[in-house]
């Protein structure tokens, strides 16, 4: 007798001297009893059911949106074989999305704070600050010759 | 024509998947509203979320959803309960009486042929399976029921392979323990 013959006798023997089912057993028989229980559903049950089926059906949406599309998944990489890099795309796309408010926020500080500079980026603004630039310098000229005269 | 060829796909998974998804949960929740619900949200979600995936691909994404929205279920009642209990009011989440007319077995339809004979070990079964705690049932109906593997398993349950070796083992060990008193009898 093979040693694996004596094992499956020793195993069939506890099985009959722990006065018990063994594991088989109890799969088959609650696959039975549970196959059973779905013949057993009610009418109204069914049809709810149906009713939630033609409902999902309708609403599928049968194109992955751009970020699936272009999720590690779709590139056949699966979370088992790669668990870093789902999450490290995700903390790439966050510190881009972070990156991106903050410079809009500075861009828009900046603009803000260009006060009289936007005046200046009109032609005509120019020629009135050149004008109000000559007159200051003009004044400034008065008084160095009054100071001079004096 | 290949969207409509992939909606019929779809219909046939849910009609195919549908009757047991509804059993998983009401076993889960004890209740026949709620399973409803949460099968029909799974389904939506599905469609909505992974109807553009490999056909093969639905059946784990499906029991994922499905257990994730139990999960869902159980904390929302686990806080409606802490709430009522906060203000004083006695309540179980399993008190609720199912419909009756709902609930009522249709005696028209036939039986299957392989039917455990004994009347008495079937429903010491059905209420030892309900009797399980729920994630040794689910690990125990998705790897015998349901026939996923047990990987696929420790997919649909986001756990490790070794926790639904566990699980399985444990729920198969109460089960034997639950119908000791009928080994005899056979």
């Amino acid at each position: 007798m093979t040693s694996k013959q004596q094992d499956k006798d020793i195993h069939q023997y506890d099985i009959h001297q722990k006065k018990g089912f063994s594991s088989e057993e109890i799969n088959a028989m609650s696959q039975s009893v549970l196959n059973e229980k779905l013949d057993n559903i009610d009418a109204v049950t069914l049809s709810r059911l149906h009713q939630a089926r033609q409902q999902a059906v309708d609403a599928a949406v049968l194109r992955p949106s751009f970020l699936q599309r272009y999720w590690p998944d779709r590139c056949n990489l699966s979370r088992s074989d790669h668990p870093i890099l789902q999450p490290l795309v995700l903390v790439g796309l966050i510190i881009f999305a972070l990156g991106t408010g903050y410079l809009m926020s500075h861009t828009r500080t900046d603009q803000l704070n260009l006060g009289q500079g936007e005046y200046l980026a009109n032609e005509d603004d120019l020629e009135v600050a050149e004008d109000l630039d000559f007159i200051a310098w003009l004044i400034e000229q008065d008084k160095v010759s009054d100071n001079h005269a004096g | 024509m290949q969207a409509q060829q992939q909606r019929n796909h779809l219909d046939h998974f849910l009609a195919r998947v549908e009757r047991r998804a509804f059993h998983l949960a009401q076993l889960a929740t004890g209740q026949t509203q709620p399973a409803l619900d949460i099968v029909q949200d799974a389904m939506l979600t599905l469609s909505k979320k992974y109807a553009h995936k490999s056909p093969s691909e639905w059946g784990p994404l499906f029991h994922r959803i499905l257990q994730n929205k139990i999960k869902d279920w159980y904390r929302h009642q686990s806080l409606s309960q802490r709430i009522i209990d906060w203000f004083g009011k006695k309540s179980s989440v399993r008190d609720e009486p199912d419909d009756v007319i709902q609930t009522a077995v249709d005696r028209q339809t036939p039986l299957p042929f392989e039917r455990l004979k004994n009347e008495d070990l079937r429903q010491a079964l059905n209420m030892a399976i309900e009797k399980l705690p729920r994630r040794q049932q689910q690990a125990f109906l998705l790897r015998h029921w349901e026939g996923f593997s047990v990987k696929q398993t420790a997919r649909v349950m986001q756990c490790s392979e070794g926790s639904v070796k566990t699980h399985v083992s444990r729920a198969t060990q109460f089960l034997k323990q639950q119908l000791e008193g009928f080994y005899h009898d056979q």
